[in-house]
């Protein structure tokens, strides 16, 4: 009883929305990031919008405004996930390492930097209104008509750029050398996955928050790649297990009280990954176990 | 707050530096294992951990918090390599997938246990080494802080084991195929790391948060790797990186972040080491003595600077073979066009060669000293010597040796010469001069070390 | 000057050979290279011509002043023992890997204005063979270089991939991911891509890798096809036995080219010896010293 009538609730249709948009654009990216083998760059680009974000808010009431300027936030997360990536590269090069430990590098360091800054603005006058500590593990409930116009924004220009680009997405992923060997710019097409991810990121730091985005990215996409053995078919499929978990996280959330939407959104799209494990034509646990045992007979 | 109180802020330095010091030696090996994202997994699935061992236990006793928190974090580590095997889903994404998934569980958990007790998340991210000091329980008469004690067992534990497996875990972490081969059990050494790794997490995220833990296993480990090349100097170098970040962390937040930030209060000491330990990497990332940027790029600029001075000596030479005289105005343009260096560099150059007392530059045209004659005349004949071996070795044309030589003779000292004459056919006494492909004499050997080998 | 010092050209030094000189053209790179460029001339007909390539990975050198003019319809092989470089020479033509100086021209133009000329074939080892395309999806990719930006591949594509495919004896596997072709029908594959390139040169790395005999003899079939239609295959090969049955021509390849002509007259026992076996210990250890003298 209880679904149906949130199901009616204005604010619960506008969150399930934005997020089923969200989820859709996290799912298609997801897939790049996942077959471009950079599933962990999610997880620092995600945690490297904190400083962007408290620095945003500390700019912006330094000039006079309130500091709680959504727009001015998120680009403040924009270029925080920036100086993220960019990081990474330095210090990939600088310092010798690898990708990983690059990434657990900008991810602890840039967070670090983004708790230390919070924690002076909450004891600022009107800092502790702010809300800036909703972005790390997402206020869904809060969310209104224009965060469903910005998600309906990221998530359609996501899509149109890869339609577009599918052809030499595909190439890049699969491989890169024969891109270059064609005269593919792959620097520029490897940029394009990154503005498409961080996108998603900021779009996504309402409603799951920016430890949790990085699920929602991959856990699609990786059930998505368990069900089809195709590029084309793959992101989609992804596209579509992200809208769901989006809308079935959210009405799972408000059927009953005290279940905090982003990690509802996360367990369902866990739950289809689970069932993709499980089920999938070739690749689902199930039918590999049968198909040996099969084998196994005939032998 | 202005000044330290020692009882308060020497405590909490001491907790960084214990949380350091525990998590150099399981860092080192996730650093050089690659898989430095492990920590960063274990540390978010502490959260459903902890709320876990509440749920099932239903008390807030650290044992069982420091059990299930464990247990959680080994689970993850378990199921992603599972997946990875058996699924075959690309290890980052497994291991991303596992503990996100994780630790959402976590936080509904943790929301539906809320009113019965105290559990935040937040503080589980940040975790609270402010107030760990006050949180103290008498040992022996002495009133020491509990993440003191944990972090303290724990930093014990990681030597101790550190200690009895160094032979096998060295061997593991750079060569996991040579150590299954002399039977050293890669995967119980790998759980072994695990295992640390764990521990260590838990033991730390409860006063330092989880995020630092991040920050405090790999920075350090990072930034060690960076002045050694060996284990133990990576550990070393660790515990001292991460000593600084602690003191110097601390510093910022109590002192720096309040006088910039006006009507701020201290910032947090976690967020404000990890973000120290970041920057310290930064920093030596360009001071570094063997691989940083200013001393790699001192060794650039000395050796383009010595390759100028050589070049300078061997044109020279070359001039006064054919009876010419140049300018010093040219002789720099010439060395500018040839060598492909700034003026101002050749001009150092023929400053240094000046002062060295290799040429004399006092008269309207510059000249050889003795000395420099003498360097020039070995260059020459470096140059001279390479060109007809690369001539009869490589069958190299004529117009190709050139250039090559123009390389080789910097790095041609008097034994290499000796070798190279008697390959190149030279007679014992030097009394029949040879000929470079282009018709020139190769000027006779003048140091004494030409002629032994 | 450069990260690494690169080879200073002497102004007036002891070259007087009348290629070498007085154009000491002062600009970035080598300006060596163009004062040759100026002496000799290469024909615009050779499919690759490669000029004094130098090509140091992380600065030590790995190729050493190659020199090649391969000719054109013909089936020639790269031979030399491993680390010669052989890889490194394929990707330094196709632009993959900086060269530190030399040239290279395809049919006398550079490579970058040619590129829909040249046919690559990687090692099967360089890509993800679980990655969710099929096999005929990959030989689409080959026509790409052909296709614009945001042009979705059409029924035209399709068909010469098709072709491509049937061309390698792989029509049937058309719809099968690539992750569940044996190892031989991979190599097919990647042969079925560089076919649906349409391209005059084929740069192969080590295509016989690793596949059965009937892979093997289903390849030089085609190779042989695509040199009766005219084209040029260069391939990366390290069997000595079955060189001399595969190729017209032969470079034996060592850090720097050993030799390089007609299979017969080239691969001799001596020359073999000084390929595999023949080592300059000096050169090798001046090569070491530049090394360590440049990472300090």
């Amino acid at each position: 009883m209880s679904s149906s009538i949130a199901w009616l609730d204005y604010n619960t249709q506008v969150v399930a929305a934005s997020a089923a948009l969200l989820g859709a654009a996290a799912g298609l990216a997801g897939c790049l990031l996942l077959l471009r083998r950079r599933a962990l760059m999610g997880d620092a680009l995600g945690h490297a919008t904190l400083p962007g974000i408290a620095g945003a808010y500390l700019v912006s009431v330094a000039l006079g405004g309130t500091g709680k300027e959504q727009w001015v936030l998120l680009a403040g997360a924009a270029v925080g996930a920036l100086g993220g990536v960019l990081s990474i590269l330095v210090i990939r090069r600088g310092a010798r390492v690898s990708d990983e430990t690059a990434m657990a590098i900008v991810l602890g360091s840039f967070f670090g930097f983004g708790t230390a800054l919070l924690t002076v603005i909450q004891a600022t006058p009107g800092g502790h209104q702010a809300g800036l500590s909703s972005f790390i593990l997402g206020h869904a409930a809060s969310m209104v008509a224009s965060d469903l116009r910005a998600a309906s924004i990221v998530a359609f220009s996501c899509a149109a750029l890869v339609v577009l680009l599918t052809k030499e997405l595909r190439l890049l992923c699969f491989d890169d050398a024969f891109a270059r060997a064609i005269g593919r710019p792959v620097r520029w097409l490897d940029g394009v996955v990154l503005l498409i991810i961080t996108a998603v990121v900021i779009a996504g730091l309402q409603a799951v928050g920016l430890i949790l985005i990085l699920a929602l990215l991959i856990l699609p996409a990786t059930a998505a790649r368990l069900c089809t053995d195709r590029f084309s078919v793959m992101l989609p499929t992804a596209a579509v297990m992200g809208a769901v978990s989006g809308v079935g996280g959210t009405l799972v959330s408000a059927s009953a009280p005290r279940l905090p939407t982003g990690p509802c959104i996360v367990l369902f799209a866990a739950a289809i990954f689970a069932l993709a494990l499980l089920f999938a034509p070739h690749r689902g646990l199930i039918v590999r176990a049968t198909s040996s045992r099969v084998r196994g007979l005939r032998q | 707050m202005s000044a330290w109180t020692w009882a308060v802020d020497g405590w909490i330095i001491a907790i960084g530096a214990l949380c350091a010091l525990s998590c150099a030696i399981p860092g080192a090996f996730l650093v050089v294992r690659r898989t430095s994202m492990l920590a960063d997994a274990i540390s978010h699935a502490v959260l459903p951990g902890i709320a876990v061992a509440f749920l099932l236990s239903g008390t807030r006793d650290p044992l069982w918090m420091f059990i299930g928190a464990a247990t959680a974090g080994l689970m993850v580590t378990l199921v992603s390599s599972a997946l990875t095997r058996i699924a075959r889903i690309d290890s980052g994404a497994a291991l991303g997938l596992t503990f996100t998934t994780a630790f959402a569980l976590g936080l509904i958990l943790i929301v539906q246990v809320a009113d019965t007790v105290d559990l935040d998340p937040s503080c589980v991210l940040y975790g609270a080494i402010e107030l760990a000091p006050l949180d103290s329980t008498l040992i022996g008469g002495v009133e020491l802080p509990r993440a003191v004690i944990v972090l303290g067992a724990v930093t014990l534990l990681n030597a101790l084991v550190a200690l009895c497996f160094w032979k096998e875990l060295t061997l593991m972490a750079f060569d996991p195929a040579l150590a299954k081969t002399l039977g050293c059990r890669p995967k119980l050494m790998e759980s072994i790391i695990l295992g640390m790794a764990a521990a260590t997490c838990v033991a730390a995220f409860e006063s330092v948060g989880s995020i630092l833990v991040v920050a405090m296993m790999i920075i350090p480990a990072a930034t060690g790797r960076l002045f050694s090349d060996r284990l133990v100097g990576v550990i070393v170098g660790a515990i001292i990186i991460g000593f600084v970040g602690a003191i110097s962390g601390h510093w910022v937040a109590t002192t720096v972040a309040p006088a910039i930030i006006a009507g701020g209060r201290d910032a947090s000491s976690a967020g404000s080491i990890a973000a120290t330990l970041g920057v310290l990497l930064v920093i030596a990332i360009i001071i570094a003595p063997r691989r940083g940027i200013v001393v790699r790029a001192i060794h650039r600029w000395r050796l383009t600077l010595r390759i100028a001075r050589e070049d300078a000596i061997g044109l020279l030479w070359r001039l006064e073979e054919d009876h010419r005289t140049v300018a010093e105005v040219e002789l720099r343009t010439l060395l500018v066009l040839g060598a492909e260096i700034p003026g101002w560099l050749a001009r150092v150059a023929l400053i240094q060669l000046a002062r060295d007392g290799r040429v004399d530059r006092s008269e309207a045209v510059v000249r050889l000293t003795d000395r420099g004659r003498g360097e020039g005349a070995s260059l020459v004949r470096s140059h001279r010597l390479w060109e007809i071996y690369l001539m009869q070795r490589l069958a190299l044309a004529r117009d190709h040796v050139h250039p090559t030589a123009m390389v080789l003779e910097h790095i041609t000292d008097a034994a290499m010469r000796a070798r190279l004459a008697r390959e190149d056919g030279a007679t014992g006494d030097g009394a029949q001069p040879l000929a470079d492909p282009h018709g020139r004499t190769v000027p006779a050997a003048i140091n004494p070390r030409d002629h032994s080998v | 000057m450069n990260a690494a010092p690169v080879p200073p050209s002497d102004p007036h030094g002891d070259s007087h050979a009348p290629t070498h000189g007085d154009s000491h053209a002062p600009t970035h790179g080598d300006s060596h290279a163009q004062s040759r460029a100026a002496g000799c001339e290469h024909s615009d007909t050779s499919p690759l011509s490669i000029h004094a390539l130098t090509v140091a990975y992380q600065r030590r050198p790995v190729l050493w002043d190659v020199d090649l003019d391969i000719p054109s319809q013909s089936i020639v092989g790269v031979i030399g023992p491993n680390g010669a470089g052989k890889s490194t020479l394929l990707k330094a033509c196709l632009g993959l890997i900086p060269i530190s100086s030399g040239r290279i021209r395809v049919f006398g133009k550079p490579y970058e204005e040619q590129r829909a000329l040249v046919g690559y074939v990687p090692q099967r080892e360089s890509v993800d063979w679980d990655f969710p395309v099929s096999a005929l999806e990959v030989v689409m990719m080959g026509t790409f270089g052909q296709l614009g930006w945001f042009h979705r591949a059409g029924k035209r594509e399709r068909a010469h991939a098709c072709e491509a495919l049937d061309a390698v004896g792989l029509a049937d596997e058309a719809h099968q991911q690539i992750g569940q072709l044996s190892g031989g029908q991979q190599q097919r594959v990647f042969l079925a891509r560089a076919l649906a390139q349409s391209a005059q040169v084929y740069l192969m790395d080590e295509p016989f890798a690793s596949v059965d005999a009937a892979t093997e003899q289903a390849i030089i079939a085609v190779l042989r096809r695509m040199r009766g239609e005219g084209r040029t295959v260069i391939v990366v090969h390290h069997d000595l036995e079955t060189a001399r049955e595969y190729f017209d021509w032969v470079v034996l390849l060592n850090t720097r080219v050993v030799a390089a002509g007609p299979t017969a007259t080239t691969m001799t026992h001596e020359r073999l010896r000084q390929t595999y076996g023949g080592r300059l210990t000096l050169l090798d250890e001046a090569a070491q010293r530049i090394q360590k003298a440049q990472l300090g």
